[in-house]
């Protein structure tokens, strides 16, 4: 195996290449290993994220969580090692985040899709929800939905699990110093740029994208960032469609994003999402079941300023 | 005098040319564009003019003829035409001053003429081009070749036995977005081609003004077997040689199927054509040419692992979507070492999918020169310089053999293979 892995501020051997999957785009840069080997990582990278995806979606009618919502109402459906082992992590997280991430929220969040102007949630919705009502036997593992309708939707976090997987490829080919974009809200780096001491991520304005308001230095680690904008809210109540509160059932309202950094791309998108709903006292109240590099909130007034908020910043 | 007015536009063309000429790329993969980087150099005061004549100055042959006026390089010295009012036409173009003749031979007997540019219907291109490089010159003719395979490699042969140029009127050849694309294809840019699609639709009875009933098959030649294959000939020899080009092969064989389902008024041509060309190394050419709807339009694609190309259009299609545009700044400031914070950490929502992909142009660059002029301008200095255009004639004769192959499987039936003893 062939690694430059000096000089890389000579000759960074940079190589770009990027794939859709999970319904969007994944960019990977990778520094300082020759195109032939870069170009077999990617691959790899990419088959890894396909087999996953085939695993995970629910937009693939063979995959295994497609199953699991065909049939899971009707008797108990075992499922994949490896399927089990993501959805015990969905158990943690909706644990650790006080129930405030949960796999099982995609009812409700398709209601207020179609539905953002009205004012409230029928209950035939709310009481096909909520992770507690999963019968998951362990020791067989299978899952059984004791209630009709019931549905599994990994949508919200296969991209984190996507990305924990790709950093297994790049540290198993030694890869040194890497960049890797999934849809631009998740993003993983290792070693450094080959100009700079870290990789330096700027936080984008949600109403000019090219523009920065935020900038975060990292080296190996991942950031994760959710939020509201306004073309995705609904204009006179600034609720989101896509981020409720799966406590209350209801959309939040408000115009900004919160970014969570940490070593894993997982848990960062996670709490990137589960905080944009949480309110600053049930945020402080969990922040210490994690080991968080970064919390930034920005929000914005309307004229469009922004408010940068550091909820937490590590210093290292 | 209109000097004044052509100047202009000439300086124009010749800044154009230097898009071409100032790639060396281009013009290390495409010889014959050779002459033309000595066209962009050399001062506009011509020292050497190439002598040319003109047989067939109808309305393709007039709109060579004026492109020909235009550059200081050339002198017209005669036109011939036995259709009257084009060959008043073309004389006037000239103001007169010109010698005009009815009977093709009398215009090569002209002893310093160098060359004829031949823009005449398709029966008549074989004898006149074998005639013109008897008497010595250099020959422009216009696509398709000749009515039949035989007539092509005859007038080939005759080409390289006189030691002259051949061009057929391929002017993609010359056209910046095909060089441009073609350099793509061939470095790998789209993965080894898999599949070429290939189509011309108008939506017009395609006849032309006839004066008087018996000119009907001497203006309306296109619509006759005697003279013309119709839509093979007019419009699919130019896909055909595209397709050649993509590939860099011949095809093996054609299968088809043509007829008339639209334009029932006495004509034998056929109004719709579908064909599939099968290569050696197991692409196929789908083709298919009608005249009774433009919706469409015309277009060659060209289609691999990697990518897709659509030269009229002048796009490309990247089968990964573009990088996000974070990624790009990344990316541009490797090459420039720049340190900077990139802006990424957005809340994507939207997905962003290849099927609404644009696509990016082939060539970014505006106004581009006008192939045929290249084309024209390509033959003028070629003849200038004694500097043959490499592989054109080549072009010429497979894309035309390839073109009669497909009338021929259409009328027969049957499965059309090329056959051995024409193959160069």
């Amino acid at each position: 195996m062939t690694t430059r892995k000096d000089d890389i501020k000579k000759d960074p051997l940079l190589f770009h290449d990027n794939f859709m999957a999970m319904n969007t785009r994944l960019d990977m840069v990778i520094i300082g290993k020759l195109p032939d080997e870069s170009q077999k990582i990617f691959n790899q990278a990419k088959n890894e994220v396909a087999r996953l995806e085939s695993l995970l979606s629910r937009f693939i009618p063979q995959s295994t969580i497609s199953l699991v919502n065909a049939k899971a109402h009707e008797k108990p459906v075992l499922v994949d090692h490896e399927t089990w082992e993501i959805i015990m992590t969905c158990k943690k997280y909706h644990e650790l985040t006080k129930g405030f991430f949960d796999i099982t929220s995609r009812p409700i969040l398709a209601f207020w899709r179609e539905n953002l102007e009205k004012d409230s949630l029928p209950n035939e919705i709310r009481d096909i929800c909520g992770f507690s009502r999963l019968i998951l036997d362990e020791n067989k593992r299978s899952v059984f939905f004791p209630v009709r309708n019931m549905e599994l939707d990994l949508g919200g976090i296969g991209k984190g699990f996507a990305i924990e997987r790709i950093n297994q490829v790049l540290e198993q080919n030694h890869v040194e110093h890497a960049l890797v974009s999934f849809g631009e809200s998740t993003v993983s780096t290792r070693g450094h740029h080959p100009y700079g001491n870290c990789w330096r991520l700027g936080i984008q304005h949600v109403y000019k994208p090219a523009e920065h308001v935020y900038t975060v230095d990292m080296q190996t680690s991942s950031m994760s960032t959710s939020g509201c904008n306004p073309t995705n809210q609904l204009e006179s109540t600034k609720k989101c469609g896509h981020l409720i509160n799966p406590i209350t059932g209801y959309p939040v309202s408000g115009t900004g994003t919160i970014t969570v950094v940490s070593g894993s791309a997982l848990e960062a998108e996670i709490l990137s999402t589960a905080f944009w709903v949480m309110d600053r006292d049930t945020i402080e109240d969990i922040i210490d079941n994690f080991d968080l590099q970064a919390i930034i909130k920005i929000s914005y007034d309307e004229s469009f300023q922004s408010k940068v908020e550091e909820i937490r910043v590590k210093k290292t | 005098m209109q000097m004044e007015h052509l100047t202009q536009s000439r300086r124009e063309f010749i800044q154009g040319v230097s898009i071409l000429a100032g790639s060396t790329l281009l013009l290390s993969s495409f010889p014959w564009l050779n002459p033309l980087r000595a066209s962009s150099q050399t001062s506009m005061s011509a020292n050497s003019r190439v002598r040319i004549g003109i047989i067939g100055p109808g309305s393709r042959g007039q709109m060579l003829q004026q492109i020909l006026q235009q550059n200081p390089h050339v002198e017209i010295v005669a036109v011939c035409d036995n259709y009257q009012p084009n060959l008043d036409k073309s004389v006037a173009m000239l103001n007169g001053k010109v010698k005009a003749f009815t009977d093709y031979r009398h215009l090569l007997d002209i002893k310093d003429i160098d060359a004829v540019v031949i823009a005449t219907p398709l029966h008549e291109h074989a004898k006149q081009t074998i005639d013109a490089f008897s008497a010595g010159k250099h020959v422009f003719c216009e696509k398709s070749m000749a009515k039949t395979i035989p007539d092509c490699k005859a007038m080939y042969d005759a080409g390289r036995d006189a030691g002259k140029i051949l061009l057929i009127g391929h002017q993609r050849l010359f056209n910046p977005v095909y060089l441009t694309g073609m350099e793509w294809i061939h470095a790998g840019k789209l993965g080894a081609i898999t599949q070429i699609r290939a189509y011309w639709h108008r939506n017009n009875d395609w006849r032309r003004n006839v004066p008087s009933p018996e000119l009907e098959r001497i203006i309306n030649w296109r619509l006759y077997w005697d003279y013309s294959l119709g839509l093979m000939t007019e419009l699919a020899s130019h896909q055909i040689q595209v397709a050649n080009w993509a590939l860099k092969e011949t095809p093996d064989s054609v299968i088809g199927i043509g007829g008339i389902n639209h334009w029932h008024d006495g004509r034998e041509v056929h109004d719709n054509v579908a064909l599939i060309y099968n290569y050696p190394s197991g692409t196929r050419l789908i083709y298919d040419s009608m005249i009774s709807n433009k919706h469409y339009g015309l277009e060659e694609q060209i289609l691999g692992p990697k990518g897709t190309i659509e030269f009229e259009g002048n796009r490309y299609y990247s089968e990964n979507p573009p990088p996000a545009p974070g990624i790009l700044q990344l990316i541009n400031n490797f090459e420039k070492r720049v340190f900077e914070a990139i802006p990424i950490g957005g809340a994507s929502w939207a997905p962003e999918l290849a099927s609404t992909d644009k696509g990016v142009a082939i060539i970014n660059q505006y106004p581009l020169p006008d192939d045929t002029t290249l084309q024209m301008e390509g033959f003028v200095q070629a003849i200038r310089e004694s500097n043959p255009l490499e592989g054109l004639a080549e072009e010429g004769y497979n894309s035309s053999v390839a073109t009669i192959m497909g009338h021929q499987a259409m009328i027969e039936g049957r499965e059309i293979k090329w056959p051995s003893e024409f193959k160069l």
